[in-house]
């Protein structure tokens, strides 16, 4: 990048706000040596389209980035550009308790957040496993979700209205405040899972939520896989909790081993979360032990154990990767077919000696499979992936590897769902970002623009 | 009017019988349920995808303007084909194709009603969320394409959040596929998000995946009479600082109290100044109490008295008057015109306010209809449209009810949309910018402008 551009970041922002360090700038990349060659931190919606603006005019690619939790998983490693780091757009602009809105900008996290919107009893319900660190901004990004998207959905949910810097470097506003609204194409939602591709959201109208009165988070461990998924979809059918986890064996071996034991014993746990009313969570929780309390060992979290409980969770990733890294697969599936899949993807792993951990959102038909072998001998794992993918159709759900890089199957399987689809993605993204500065590697377009840089390999 | 080789490939593609052109039936295709007109060059009733598809392909390489209808009850002329051309008919396909009750997914064809569908998923416990007023005749491709509202939303949200997935013809005559019934985990972009009220700008939906709700296990249903507006708009905001969140929150003034007792002889108090129709849904247990908890905040804040359902029957008692409220207040004038001007919530008594006043500058009469606990408010504007001077005066009244709405920080449009009657309105909300967004979009899918031109989203 040359200096003279460089130096103009430097009069738009001020030298103190753009940095050519090298350790800064890794911390604003996806993949090893891939970095960009400049960090720069706007002061607020303004200034990011200004940056934008000069991007276009040089061609130069511009990457948004909070606090880089999310990016892997919807980035592809690049090499060059600007880093748009959002970190000083900290503002809550307005809090309206009363209407359970608040007007935010995007660089704040959400435990932040939650601290401000918990003295109005108030709470914004996403909790992404990438913990409360995480920013506003990317969680919009990446529409993140946790363990609570059965009861609370996902972040696009509690969005409103967005202000938002066109990939041309213009601030457009979407949707409003209010909860009832059609007066525009809904790019409020439309943008959430964008993954930066299509522009950076600056601010945000958040819907935010009454804290419950009460939440209980069990945990139960059962004796065999097959009781726990036979109780998880019991469990979903009855008793309507807002979070249903099931972890099995290894993981919770795993979890042990990593210092972060779980409160039970057995070849499968649950992790079953009741919020709302106070007699009704009760109801809820005094059915559980009725129901389960024979089969299962049941441990109901107070709430320390409930920070504990799911801090475990969170570490499941960690717990599995270890140094080398391992393979992350997530399948969706019907939610009537998700118990079978998790035990025959354990006999699979069983038959094959493969180290292999489920975790499930049973709820949502959301499992994921960690195979403990490393990302960069994805191959060798071939014939255990295309096992579980055709595992996955058999039961009409879909099966993905999530940290490979190579997202030529997504492109098949979108080509799939029409021929159409990949030029109509193509000229969306260029109505909206002529020259192609907007992050350029997110994963949501990269197989639309360039069908080469869809196999790009993890760096 | 269309060329003889348009009208005879139209015959080719659906058949000799799904094309009319006779006046009367072009002039039964004109309208919506506003009161807007536009006469059509050709009215075709469609079965499926492929012949959608066709029609398309030949409306580009033509460039006809194409109008999707389902059942034509818009509220905003959507439907109505002002620009002639061709208008493709949705209600032949009506099908019914899955229900899935323990997966909690519906897929219907677009012709199919709202209240069609929520029958049929009764017997599983399964509802459908989005109730617009309109569902019995409403089809399911007018609730998406609108992204219709209802009585529900505050709590269980509207047609966006409870429809995961269509099939779907491009203004292209492209068929693709879009979202789906289980949890998206690839990296795609949210197209769907865009499409659920796009007014029939960016595609028609041929097949729709609905996400169905169990039946909440117990309900409890209050009508609280009032006074004033005032204790009626506190007690809204007090019942949901409190941490409820109930399935409804249904308001009506005076006018309309008025009207539908004179029509029913329900025993409403004629000189009430308001009444809330209010449900809590959930799990049995701990509902008592917050049925308790509302009725004492209902009084707290005015509310002269307050009924409790204690059966189905009582609860349907209790529904009559706001069942009925639009076809009772619709009695008094010829004609009416139904606006669903949006704002905060908390604002809900400013707006009410500024209405009345807006109704009795212009000499007006209003009746005013809210699903309160999301701030969207009905103005039902009564007159004659014969009256050339009454109707300068409606204009008007519309055109300051939009602006007070954006003046609280609300929108345009909370439930029925921009299509024309709003057009002239967008510069209001939107800058040329926020607008210029929108039209690239609109090209992105629409290169060549045929679907529901001119509607919307007001040309550069």
């Amino acid at each position: 990048m040359e200096a003279k551009f460089i130096k103009e970041l430097a009069n738009l922002l001020g030298p103190e706000h753009v940095t050519e360090d090298p350790a800064v700038r890794r911390q604003a990349a996806v993949g090893g040596d891939y970095l960009p060659d400049v960090v720069v931190y706007p002061a607020d919606g303004e200034e990011v389209a200004r940056v934008v603006r000069l991007a276009n005019e040089e061609g130069v690619a511009v990457i948004p980035w909070g606090a880089g939790l999310h990016a892997r998983r919807g980035l592809l490693p690049y090499k060059g550009g600007i880093a748009l780091r959002l970190t000083r757009l900290q503002k809550i602009l307005e809090f309206d308790r009363d209407n359970q809105t608040a007007w935010v900008e995007t660089g704040r996290s959400l435990s932040s957040l939650n601290e401000v919107f918990r003295t109005g009893r108030l709470f914004l319900p996403p909790d992404p496993l990438e913990g409360g660190d995480c920013t506003l901004g990317g969680c919009i990004a990446a529409n993140a979700a946790g363990p609570r998207k059965l009861g609370y959905g996902t972040t696009k949910d509690y969005l409103l209205g967005l202000e938002i810097v066109s990939p041309t470097g213009e601030i457009v506003r979407t949707g409003g405040k209010t909860v009832k609204n059609v007066q525009d194409y809904d790019n409020t939602r439309f943008l959430a899972g964008s993954w930066g591709s299509l522009g950076v959201v600056t601010k945000a109208m958040v819907k935010l939520k009454p804290l419950p009165e009460k939440e209980v988070p069990l945990c139960l461990g059962f004796p065999r896989l097959e009781e726990a998924c036979e109780a998880a979809f019991n469990m979903r059918q009855e008793l309507g909790p807002v979070a249903l986890e099931l972890m099995d064996a290894v993981l919770m071996e795993a979890l042990q081993e990593s210092g972060h034991p779980l409160p039970v014993r057995g070849e499968a746990c649950l992790l079953a979360a009741f919020a709302g009313f106070t007699e009704a969570v009760d109801w809820q929780v005094d059915q559980v032990r009725a129901k389960y309390g024979q089969a299962a060992e049941v441990v109901e979290a107070g709430e320390d154990e409930a920070a504990t409980l799911w801090e475990a969770r969170r570490q499941a990733w960690r717990a599995m990767g270890g140094e080398e890294g391992a393979i992350l697969g997530s399948a969706s599936l019907p939610f009537t077919a998700t118990g079978k899949f998790v035990q025959e993807a354990r006999s699979l792993f069983l038959s094959g000696q493969q180290k292999a951990a489920l975790a499930a959102h049973f709820g949502n038909g959301h499992v994921h499979v960690f195979l403990k072998h490393p990302p960069s001998h994805y191959e060798a794992v071939g014939e255990v992936l295309g096992r579980l993918q055709d595992l996955a159709a058999g039961a009409g759900g879909l099966f993905l590897v999530e940290n490979i890089n190579d997202l030529a199957m997504v492109r098949r399987w979108v080509e799939g769902r029409g021929p159409a689809l990949i030029p109509l993605l193509r000229r969306i993204k260029e109505a909206l970002d002529p020259r192609r500065v907007l992050t350029p590697n997110s994963k949501v377009l990269a197989y639309v623009l360039d069908a080469a840089g869809a196999t790009e390999t993890a760096g | 009017m269309l060329d003889r080789d348009t009208l005879s490939q139209l015959v080719r593609i659906v058949g000799e019988g799904n094309v009319l052109t006779s006046e009367v039936s072009l002039a039964t295709y004109m309208y919506d349920a506003t009161l807007l007109y536009g006469r059509p060059d050709a009215v075709v009733f469609v079965q499926n995808a492929e012949e959608i598809a066709a029609i398309l392909k030949l409306a580009n390489a033509k460039k006809i303007p194409v109008t999707p209808r389902g059942a034509g009850m818009g509220l905003s002329g959507g439907t109505v084909p002002h620009r002639g051309g061709i208008v493709v008919v949705m209600t032949r396909m009506n099908r019914i194709l899955e229900i899935d009750p323990i997966n909690r997914v519906a897929v219907v064809e677009p012709g199919v009603t709202n209240m069609e569908l929520q029958k049929a998923v009764a017997p599983y416990g399964m509802v459908y969320m989005p109730d617009p007023a309109s569902q019995k005749v409403s089809t399911m491709g007018g609730n998406f394409g609108e992204n219709a509202g209802g009585m529900r939303g505050i709590k269980y949200g509207v047609t966006k959040d409870h429809i995961l997935g269509v099939e779907l013809v491009l203004p292209t005559g492209d068929i693709v596929q879009i979202g789906g019934k289980w949890e998206p985990i690839a990296p795609e972009l949210n197209l769907l998000a865009l499409l659920i009220g796009s007014e029939g700008t960016l595609g028609i939906a041929t097949k729709i995946i609905v996400r169905l709700t169990p039946h909440p296990p117990a309900i409890k249903t209050m009508l609280a009479v009032y006074n004033t507006l005032e204790e009626a708009g506190n007690s809204v905001s007090q019942i949901i600082a409190h941490g409820i969140i109930p399935a409804t929150l249904e308001l009506m003034d005076n006018k309309v109290i008025q009207a539908v007792e004179d029509w029913l002889h329900i025993g409403l108090p004629l000189e009430a100044g308001a009444v809330l129709l209010i449900e809590v849904d959930g799990f049995e247990a701990g509902l008592d109490r917050q049925a308790e908890k509302i009725i004492e905040l209902c009084r707290a804040n005015g509310a002269i008295d307050v009924k409790l359902a204690r059966n189905a029957a009582e609860r349907d008692n209790l529904w009559l008057a706001r069942r009925t409220a639009i076809g009772a207040i619709a009695r008094l004038r010829p004609s009416y015109d139904l606006e669903d001007a949006t704002v905060p919530r908390t604002r809900l008594p400013e707006m009410l306010r500024r209405v009345a006043a807006i109704a009795e500058k212009y000499n007006v009469p209003i009746g005013m209809l809210a699903h309160a606990g999301d701030g969207n408010l009905h103005p039902l504007v009564l007159f004659d449209e014969r009256d050339q001077e009454e109707m300068e005066r409606v204009h008007k009244t519309r055109g300051e009810i939009f602006k007070a709405a954006l003046d609280l920080g609300g929108t345009l449009s909370g439930e029925h949309g921009i299509g024309l009657a709003k057009l002239d309105f967008m510069p209001l909300a939107f800058t040329e910018v926020d607008l210029d967004f929108m039209r690239r979009e609109r090209r992105a899918f629409d290169p060549n402008g045929v679907l529901n031109a001119g509607k919307f989203i007001p040309e550069a």
